[in-house]
């Protein structure tokens, strides 16, 4: 054997590894941080299944809210708009009214000589009081509905007006240029 | 796992393709609304315009205050305006003639030939003028009307959208006349007349005269029948 083979032998031969290196290689591998994924891999990872299924029932539920609450806006909308927005008259009754045109119930005019002690009177002032301060602002966006109203009703008018002139003034034009026997 | 995949981006594209078209269904503009916008250039030649805007809101407004009981007539505009979604008008009257060219007018005539429209009446007259009625039907409801009116001195378009008796509204005229205030209250209501140069005293002549509301300049022609 020559020397050269000795040194090789020597060189591979097999040596156990040290009593603590398997601790040693698990203590590094743990401190190692994780790679995070990019956004695409999450992308990714959404777009893989079972999340998919989810993903998917998610979106579709939500575009069906979405269309949902358009749709119901626009037809609330339009169902506010139907109800009978002009009243005439409020309803007040004879006894409010009466009660706001005569504050001496409560006993104030007669310098509170007079006491309220029945139900009835309490019920008359109560009334009196909200009538005078409610009724007002009630009144003037009555007022201002059906003046809205009355302005769009003759708009109406007119717009309907030129309408049917012009569609009579076509009808009589083909009368007038169509062949008389 | 790929099927499964496949399925589900199927559904959702599907879905997705359901929601967008349900959307933009509800915003589209109806088919049966034609664009007159480009007719303001006339105002500024225009002795007078009237334009008026009746849209669906305004439409329900006026349907409440509008009582059969009070007045049949009330009953059968009522029942006319049922369904409607609008009612667009613009009309220009001008002093003298040659004020518009029919240029301007097939930019108008040129949205009636898209596909839906049918032209009912087609008048081309130097004594009456010009009319074009236009409607857009779905089966035997019809789902909007147009029309054209070009006179020697004045320029209507008519545009209805929703489904209209024509009958209806051919009886209309003459029920009801022009409201007894001045337009320009109404709102919502565009009526613009220039003064003439040639009005002497302007001033003492409005403060003689009463503000009345403007008529339709009709051309004279015989009684029908």
């Amino acid at each position: 054997m020559s020397r050269l083979d000795d040194e090789l032998r020597i060189a591979f031969r097999r040596e156990p590894p040290p009593a603590d290196f398997l601790t040693r290689v698990l203590e590094r591998a743990a401190l190692q941080p994780e790679p995070r994924p990019s956004w695409w891999q999450r992308l990714a990872m959404l777009l893989g299944t079972p999340r998919l299924r989810w993903v998917a029932i998610g979106v579709t539920a939500l575009l069906l809210l979405a269309v949902s609450a358009v749709q119901y806006g626009r037809l609330r909308g339009a169902v506010t708009e139907d109800r009978p927005r002009v009243a005439e008259v409020p309803p007040h009754s004879e006894a409010g009214e009466r009660d706001a045109a005569s504050p001496a119930v409560d006993g104030s005019q007669d310098g509170g000589a007079r006491s309220i002690s029945t139900p009835r009177e309490l019920l008359q002032r109560h009334r009196a009081s909200t009538s005078q301060v409610k009724a007002p602002a009630h009144d003037d966006r009555q007022r201002v509905t059906i003046a809205e109203a009355r302005a769009a009703k003759e708009k109406l008018m007119l717009a309907l007006y030129i309408a049917s002139a012009t569609l009579n003034d076509a009808e009589r034009a083909v009368h007038d240029d169509s062949p008389k026997p | 796992m790929k099927t499964v995949m496949t399925k589900s981006l199927r559904a959702v594209a599907f879905f997705s393709a359901l929601s967008v078209f349900a959307t933009a269904s509800a915003f589209a503009q109806d088919p049966a609304k034609i664009d007159m916008s480009h007719l303001d250039r006339f105002a500024d030649r225009a002795d007078k315009v009237i334009d008026v805007t009746v849209d669906g809101q305004l439409l329900r407004l006026a349907a409440s205050i509008l009582n059969e009981k009070r007045s049949p007539d009330e009953g059968k505009i009522k029942e006319l305006i049922l369904g409607l979604k609008g009612i667009f008008v613009k009309r220009f009257e001008f002093e003298k003639e040659g004020e518009y060219t029919m240029a301007d007018v097939d930019s108008i005539r040129s949205q009636l030939n898209a596909p839906g429209w049918t032209r009912v009446a087609n008048v081309r007259s130097k004594r009456a003028g010009n009319y074009d009625v236009v409607i857009m039907s779905e089966g035997s409801v019809i789902k909007g009307l147009a029309v054209l009116a070009a006179e020697a001195k004045a320029f209507t378009v008519v545009n209805i959208v929703g489904p209209v008796d024509l009958a209806k509204l051919s009886e209309l005229e003459g029920k009801f006349g022009i409201p007894h205030f001045g337009l320009e209250q109404i709102p919502g209501v565009s009526v613009t007349e220039k003064k003439k140069d040639k009005d002497p005293e302007p001033e003492k002549q409005e403060n003689k005269t009463e503000k009345k509301p403007p008529t339709l300049v009709r051309s004279e022609k015989p009684p029908r029948g």
